[in-house]
């Protein structure tokens, strides 16, 4: 909670400060602007210090950011001392992954003492002006590029040059920008590289992909390497609503990068680049076959249609009868349909298994990713016919 | 049903198994549907919203109103082939978990609610939840009631608008609503009387609404001379009061198999459905079964 000021002590109307806080909200989406930082960056106010020791101060507001950074978050603390009200705030960086003993990025303050160093990167902040609304967000702004310059230069300084060359030789290429990396100097020189992967999604129908949140930011792919000496791994990043559309990254089986030296930064980057093209080209074009595939489907059996995926166009369910012998069918479309064939599950409408109705998944059945759809559907139907029966006997077994 | 003795030696293997065997077994005795009387429905013939709505999946909200006050074990329960009863109530309790499991493996997004009939109107059970075991835990301790002689629906209207938001969009034939509104009654008495006054607001309400589908399963004794005019009359009361042209309406005596069947076909979609007299669940032609 915020305490009251009392007017007599603040030269400046309280209403400055107070909308120099209150853009909070806006500055975050903001923020987005810079950074490869993949997430959601969050603002909160903590309790007004009554004895801050770093600020020394009577009375400090403070504010906390926790911005997402390659694979940790930084946790970033802004002071404002609200006994002078139009003095620029304090910072103090810190980690998630500190511990109670070790601070990583002290170093990250001393490069700013230097008056000439701050008038350069941080102007903002260098000429603080109170009565602009946008002067924070500015100055993180402005604060994170220098953060990221920063990491870059200690890589540079690293005695074991063989990480700093490879991300040099990434940058030197052309390949992805230096607005498009990121990266993170850890204990033990390990160095965390996020590189952030440009991804056209134009094609890609409204459809699948549910909107963003306005305030979170989002980057589509990206690849983590992990880059200590002469050892290499990478990761493959995806965001939520990627994952929707390619499937969960454990699932998306990208190669990872080759662990000698064999496979260089940028030749790597480029391969995954291609490679998502690709699954995004078939995902395009995946929604089509899907949608005419089902269509045929429904055309063939729609009078016992119980439900049908208009959306994604992944699933149908028709309710069928054989022999007085009543049951579902969900014929569930892969995302990679047509290479992958679909798969039928028959469900039964009187017996359970564990409390559950039974269920039964086939996919043994002949089947080209060659025919048309109608020719599919109709061998769908041929298909059902003859595994009824064998359902039907299991699921009487069933227990 | 449960007299007939098997005929093949196939037939003859499933016997002992687990009591769910009575429903393959009779389905190996032939149509289902001949073994019991049915009533005839009454059609109506008021104008169609169902050919103007899109047809796609979107959520429902589905109200499962079960009751109480269904026809007790004394009355002729249901019989399976190897001898187990279930009273009325206990059998619905059934179907309507099995309806909800299979409703969630069609799509996880649907949300569904129960209601209870009982002696004195109509109450929520459970509010809208997209987790089955929340409604099958509490219809578990739900008990059954006495009959009273006459029962008064529009309480269960009067209920449901109290809870219910209908979404409005302004264009019904192009616009998407957010979700659509689903009610399952299940109403299981051979001799009480529903009544929905004329003057209903909310039943004119919820009905008026391209997005309010009303869905009706009518349990009674097996028909006999003595009951059939009483329950015709109660199922066309229910038809022409309750029902919309939109709605799913069956009527059964006391055959699992045929209950377990209307309420699978309840699982369809309002919006993708058929209408009922258009719906047709046979894979094959009926010359050809077999």
């Amino acid at each position: 909670m915020v305490k009251p000021i009392k007017e007599s002590e603040m030269p400046v109307p309280s209403e400055t400060m107070a909308e120099v806080k209150h853009q909070f909200a806006d500055f975050c989406i903001s923020l987005g602007k810079t950074g490869t930082f993949n997430g959601y960056i969050r603002a909160s106010k903590l309790p007004s210090g009554s004895h801050n020791q770093e600020s020394g101060n009577e009375k400090t507001e403070r504010f906390l950011l926790e911005i997402p950074y390659v694979n940790d978050v930084l946790l970033w603390y802004i002071l404002f001392d609200s006994q002078e009200p139009e003095s620029p705030p304090q910072f103090i960086f810190c980690r998630a992954t500190d511990t109670k003993y070790e601070r990583s990025d002290g170093g990250f303050l001393k490069t700013m003492v230097d008056s000439e160093a701050l008038e350069n990167l941080l102007p903002s902040l260098a000429n603080w002006d109170s009565t602009n609304q946008e002067a924070l967000a500015n100055v993180v702004e402005e604060l994170l590029i220098a953060f990221r310059k920063y990491q870059l230069n200690a890589l540079r300084e690293m005695t074991d040059q063989t990480v700093a060359f490879k991300v040099i030789n990434l940058l030197e290429s052309q390949t992805v920008a230096e607005s498009d990396i990121e990266l993170i100097i850890r204990a033990g020189n390990e160095v965390n590289l996020l590189v952030r992967l440009a991804v056209d999604m134009s094609k890609v129908p409204e459809l699948l992909l549910p909107p963003l949140d306005r305030r979170q930011r989002e980057i589509l792919a990206s690849v983590l390497f992990t880059l200590v000496g002469d050892r290499q791994t990478s990761k493959l990043v995806l965001s939520p609503r990627m994952q929707l559309i390619l499937g969960q990254e454990k699932d998306v089986k990208f190669p990872n990068i080759q662990a000698d030296r064999k496979q260089t930064l940028p030749e790597y980057v480029d391969l995954v680049r291609k490679q998502l093209d690709q699954r995004i080209a078939m995902v395009v074009g995946g929604v089509n076959h899907r949608k005419n595939f089902l269509t045929s489907l429904v055309g063939l059996m729609g009078r016992a249609l119980v439900e049908t995926d208009t959306k994604n166009f992944t699933k149908s369910t028709f309710l069928l009868e054989w022999n007085n012998f009543s049951f579902l069918v969900h014929c569930c479309v892969p995302l990679t349909f047509p290479f992958e064939k679909p798969i039928y599950i028959f469900q039964s409408i009187y017996h359970t298994c564990k409390q559950r109705p039974f269920a039964s998944k086939c996919s043994d059945y002949p089947y080209s990713p060659n025919w048309q759809h109608f020719e599919m559907a109709d061998r769908a139907k041929t298909f059902i016919l003859e595994y009824v029966k064998t359902f039907q006997a299991e699921s009487i077994r069933a227990k | 049903m449960d007299e007939r003795k098997s005929e093949t030696s196939d037939q003859q293997s499933v016997v002992n198994d687990s009591d769910d065997t009575s429903m393959s077994e009779s389905n190996n005795y032939g149509n289902p549907e001949n073994e019991e009387e049915e009533l005839d429905k009454k059609s109506n013939t008021q104008e169609n919203f169902n050919i103007l709505l899109p047809r796609m999946n979107v959520q429902e909200k589905i109200i499962i109103c079960l009751d109480l006050c269904a026809d007790l074990h004394g009355s002729d329960p249901f019989r399976f082939g190897d001898g187990t009863k279930l009273s009325t109530l206990n059998m619905l309790k059934r179907i309507v978990q099995m309806f909800l499991f299979c409703k969630m493996t069609i799509d996880t997004k649907h949300e569904y609610a129960l209601m209870a009939l009982h002696r004195n109107g109509a109450s929520w059970i459970t509010h809208f939840t997209d987790t089955p075991s929340d409604i099958t835990n509490t219809m578990a301790t739900l008990k059954s009631m006495p009959q009273p002689p006459e029962c008064d629906m529009s309480c269960v209207f009067d209920k449901i608008a109290e809870i219910i938001a209908l979404p409005h969009v302004s264009d019904v034939s192009v616009e998407l609503p957010s979700h659509i509104y689903r009610v399952i009654m299940l109403y299981a008495r051979t001799n009480c009387r529903p009544i929905l006054g004329t003057n209903c607001g909310s039943a004119k309400a919820l009905t008026l609404s391209p997005y309010f589908f009303f869905d009706l399963i009518y349990v009674h004794e097996p028909l006999n001379d003595v009951n059939k005019d009483t329950c015709q009359s109660i199922f066309n009361d229910l038809c022409t009061e309750l029902c919309l042209p939109t709605s799913y309406v069956f009527n059964v005596g006391r055959n699992p198999t045929k209950l377990h069947d209307c309420m699978a076909k309840l699982l369809a979609h309002p919006l993708q459905r058929p209408l009922q007299e258009d719906a047709d669940y046979k894979l094959l032609p009926e010359e050809h079964s077999n």
